[in-house]
């Protein structure tokens, strides 16, 4: 075996250009499926990362994907509203530890806008526990104060003092818009690679004062607008908000409290676990995901077919090799153990290869990726399941050299010893 | 002793060809000059003894073991163990040096590697073969093979054959591609070697007859082989 391995990798290295071609284009598929994969495994990390260290998102009774969609991911609007006072109930229920109204509808140059508590900023997780971090300025205090996801102020260059105008609706080119009442841009957060880097925060009151002279959902008439002094003094208790995130004392409590909520009589209402809802709506937006492992994998096999063909191809011109080992002492099987010895070489080089381009580009680029998509890429040693995906490889590779290997082996049985040019 | 006993042999491929020999007796230590025109079955002649080829009918032994009666697999191992092959060109491996083309049947027969073993070690035997066929600087045993000249290939080639004493040696027109005198400088250096045991027995198989009287016999391939088929 130890011959044979010497001679199936001597053999590979004189024929060099073709074999390091072959491997290389191994390594190209294998770099794919595993960026792929890791792609994959970072991006679900981070959707599912949104989110969390709450215990449930409630909202005006819809589905809960929905919900989690218009709430969480700003994507769509609600189409009903949760009552001031229902939301009261909840905060002040003996189970509930703390409590983060959301206020949504209204947006600027497309990002959206959330009307909030203060306490948004010190309650809020995502990722592994994270909280968000100020880069710059502080946290609202004002009416008319804002604070912007990092994405805006990268975007639109915004620093902070700077004024802002909020349009009514989540329109890019808004027809009506609050600009009798600008915001000032008190702070900037960090980076966090979730939704938040695309919202400008702003108070409950603020929310509450732009529209404070609106009348059903209708800009002021003429006349009837009211100025910045005199909203100042009104009171700014909404009437309703869109969403609420709940902590409870135990997490032992989610589930009945929960079900008290989506049995509430004075309105309808539903809460949802938002890892649960994740978790569904991850398996929703998932099939893009898993056309893309699938093609990696056809890549992959297109490796391997190239290898099976670059080792058939060689057969005709290596009878007089595969006669001179028969000649000296060689069986018709070790010639076969030899084309698979050739194949195995190819492909674990070629995996090898592979990994090599996967971490040097994830080692070049994790800074970048960091900064720019909030993405931590670690370097860490393969998962089980890519060392899974690597012995499926070698494997595969063995199936794939087993016809050259056989014709090999054919051509040996039946030229045995005679050398034909 | 007998090297080879051929006895009522037949051998068909298909329909179209066929040979026959009917007896064929060589002792030990005899050197076989066997000459034959292309297509006097030669190359049948010597599948059938490598053990390669099966005969449809009669016995083929060899040191007195009829390989008929082997396995497929049996008859590789007892050719790796007990013949070495010398063919007419391109017989090295491009890729491996010069000693590890000597070495390689004791890579692959065990009792060719204990012979070679007993001899002083296989690098050492091979270098000593090398040596007495004339490739003697150190300079030659480490360049790629394919940088030789082809009478320094078959000599290196002989080596191999010769290495870990097979009791058979089997040399299908190793000189063709040599000049008249390399050729005649060849036989001699490889009957030299062959001679320092008394009981290696030599098959040489060419249609050039100049170099028969170097031969303790002669034997016509058209005399030995009845053809049968039609066709050919």
């Amino acid at each position: 075996m130890n011959t044979l391995l010497t001679l199936a990798r001597k053999s590979l290295w004189n024929r060099r250009a073709t074999a390091i071609l072959t491997a290389g284009s191994i390594a190209v598929s294998v770099a794919l499926l595993f960026t792929v994969e890791k792609i994959r495994i970072t991006s679900k990390e981070a959707f599912e990362n949104t989110i969390s260290d709450v215990d449930l998102l409630v909202g005006a009774r819809t589905g809960g994907v929905q919900l989690l969609l218009y709430s969480v991911f700003r994507m769509g609007n609600a189409t009903n509203n949760v009552s001031w006072e229902s939301y009261q109930q909840f905060k002040s229920h003996p189970e509930v530890k703390w409590t983060i109204p959301m206020s949504l509808g209204d947006s600027h140059y497309g990002f959206r806008v959330l009307g909030t508590s203060p306490e948004y900023f010190d309650l809020y997780r995502f990722g592994r526990r994270r909280s968000l971090q100020l880069s710059e300025g502080k946290k609202f205090s004002d009416v008319f104060d804002a604070v912007i996801g990092a994405d805006i102020a990268k975007e639109l260059g915004y620093d902070v003092g700077r004024k802002i105008i909020l349009s009514h609706g989540v329109e890019q080119v808004s027809f009506q818009s609050h600009d009798d009442k600008p915001f000032t841009i008190v702070g900037i957060l960090e980076k966090t690679g979730t939704p938040v880097d695309r919202t400008v925060h702003v108070s409950l009151a603020g929310i509450e004062a732009i529209h404070a002279d609106w009348q059903d959902g209708a800009p002021p008439r003429p006349g009837e607008s009211l100025s910045t002094e005199a909203v100042r003094k009104m009171d700014l208790t909404p009437k309703s908000i869109t969403a609420f995130l709940i902590k409870l004392n135990s997490r032992i409590g989610i589930f009945s409290v929960r079900k008290e909520i989506n049995e509430y009589r004075k309105e309808a209402l539903l809460a949802v676990v938002p890892g649960l809802t994740l978790q569904e709506l991850w398996d929703t937006v998932s099939v893009a995901e898993k056309a893309l492992v699938l093609i990696s994998f056809a890549v992959v096999f297109g490796g391997l077919f190239g290898m099976m063909t670059m080792l058939l191809a060689a057969l005709n011109e290596r009878r007089r090799e595969m006669a001179i080992l028969r000649s000296v002492g060689a069986r018709s099987l070790h010639i076969f153990l030899m084309l698979l010895l050739e194949a195995e070489i190819l492909v674990i080089s070629g995996c090898l290869g592979g990994l090599t381009i996967v971490y040097l580009g994830i080692f070049s680029i994790r800074s970048w990726v960091q900064t720019n998509f909030g993405m931590y890429l670690p370097i860490s040693a393969p998962s089980s399941y890519e060392f899974m995906l690597l012995g499926l490889l070698v494997v595969a590779g063995g199936f794939v050299g087993v016809v050259p290997a056989w014709r090999a082996y054919q051509n040996s049985v039946g030229d045995g010893l005679s050398i034909r040019v | 002793m007998t090297a080879l006993q051929i006895s009522n042999l037949k051998f068909a491929w298909g329909e179209k060809f066929s040979i026959i020999i009917d007896n064929l007796a060589i002792a030990t230590g005899e050197h076989i000059f066997l000459q034959g025109p292309s297509g006097s079955g030669k190359t049948t002649l010597l599948g059938l003894i490598g053990g390669i080829l099966e005969p449809s009918q009669g016995k083929i032994e060899l040191i007195g073991r009829n390989i008929c009666e082997l396995t497929g697999s049996e008859r590789d191992t007892f050719r790796a163990d007990h013949i070495g092959f010398i063919f007419q060109m391109f017989n090295l491996l491009p890729y491996l040096s010069v000693l590890e083309n000597v070495a390689l049947p004791c890579r692959f027969s065990k009792i060719r590697a204990k012979k070679a073993e007993d001899a002083g070690g296989v690098k050492a035997e091979a270098r000593r073969l090398l040596f007495n066929l004339g490739l003697s600087t150190d300079s030659i045993l480490n360049r790629p093979v394919v940088e030789l000249s082809v009478g320094q290939q078959q000599r290196v080639a002989a080596a191999r054959a010769l290495i870990g004493s097979p009791e058979i040696i089997v040399a299908d027109e190793p000189t063709s591609a040599l000049d008249a005198e390399t050729r005649s400088t060849f036989i001699d250096l490889l009957f030299h070697e062959v001679n320092q045991t008394k009981d290696t027995t030599v098959f040489f198989v060419s249609h050039d007859s100049s170099l028969a009287t170097k031969f303790s016999r002669q034997l016509s391939l058209l005399d030995l082989i009845k053809q049968g088929g039609t066709n050919l």
